[in-house]
């Protein structure tokens, strides 16, 4: 723990203005907790159904799609790692959320969110239609839990490109960082 | 038959499917961990229900509050059993509630029927 500053920690979290993080495996019941803590703290908020259901699909991302894994004896299962934040500025609210990814999963993660990210409204609402058909079948075949819905979701439901970055940790893995911003309605 | 009825929770649909009145209801939150394990005692039962009541009405409502990605294919499967029972000659009826002002249950609602040919109304409600 030498390295770790927790006032460094602290100080860059203040300024970034990050309301709540959690850093570890994301399970359910961790997602659930995090999840109605928001939708009371933002009750009022008129968007707050649409930032709710951005946050499960990111924390139900890392839960099944993190490389980097955590096994719970108890229930038997393995949870994805990860890192998920949400910050509110005067005009935004930011749900950021992070996780290891294998190299070889990179480019069909691109291309997913810059298919969604070229698209407007009405377009991402006729493409939502097709791939839940599409992945409807795929699921079937291939026990693709269908990511590619999450993001035309999260698409939707902000308004706003889904913002990406990609870092390369070692030869096979990388960590993918996803932000979706969601503007406060009337200033 | 016997009736389904499964208690919902913070992150699962109530599900309530009368055998005898032919009234099957599902509503609330549904944001699983794992959407098809969850759905899968639903189609079973709505498969074998189907199928034992060519003739009767089935009133079929869906009452969302919120669904993630992975419950809208489970739901868009409910669907597709009921528009086929109803293309086979059934008799369904289904309607879609949302709480009045929430437009992402109301339009969710229009998007998944929308080449249905089965009889709905898509309906508000006061909570």
């Amino acid at each position: 723990m030498q390295e770790f500053n927790l006032y460094q920690y602290y100080k860059s979290a203040k300024k970034n203005n990050i309301m709540l993080y959690f850093k570890g495996a994301v399970s359910q019941e961790i997602l659930v907790e995090i999840g109605l803590m928001i939708r009371k703290k933002f009750s009022v908020e008129k968007q707050i159904k649409k930032i709710f259901g951005v946050f499960i699909e990111l924390a139900q991302n890392i839960m099944h799609y993190s490389t980097e894994i955590e096994y719970s004896k108890r229930d038997n299962i393995n949870t994805g790692i990860g890192i998920i934040l949400f910050a509110e500025t005067e005009d935004e609210f930011q749900i950021i959320a992070g996780n290891q990814i294998d190299n070889s999963k990179t480019d069909s993660i691109i291309s997913k969110i810059d298919i969604v990210n070229s698209m407007n409204q009405d377009q991402l609402k006729e493409y939502y239609k097709e791939q839940l058909r599409t992945d409807s079948e795929d699921l079937k075949e291939s026990g693709s839990k269908g990511a590619g819905l999450g993001f035309i979701d999260m698409a939707r439901k902000s308004k706003n490109k889904i913002e990406y970055n990609i870092t390369e940790i070692e030869e096979e893995k990388s960590f993918l960082e996803l932000t979706v911003r969601f503007k406060k309605e009337n200033g | 038959m016997d009736d389904l009825i499964i208690e919902g929770s913070k992150t699962r649909p109530y599900v309530k499917f009368n055998g005898r009145t032919a009234m099957l209801e599902i509503g609330g939150e549904s944001y699983p961990e794992n959407a098809m394990e969850f759905y899968k005692p639903i189609y079973d039962w709505l498969d074998l229900y189907l199928l034992k009541n060519s003739e009767r009405e089935i009133i079929f409502t869906f009452k969302m509050i919120y669904f993630n990605t992975s419950s809208s294919k489970a739901i868009l499967d409910i669907l597709d059993r009921l528009e086929s029972h109803h293309t086979s000659g059934g008799l369904i009826k289904l309607v879609w509630l949302f709480e009045e002002d929430d437009e992402d249950i109301e339009e969710s609602g229009e998007e998944f029927i929308d080449g249905l040919t089965l009889n709905y109304v898509i309906e508000s409600y006061d909570d």
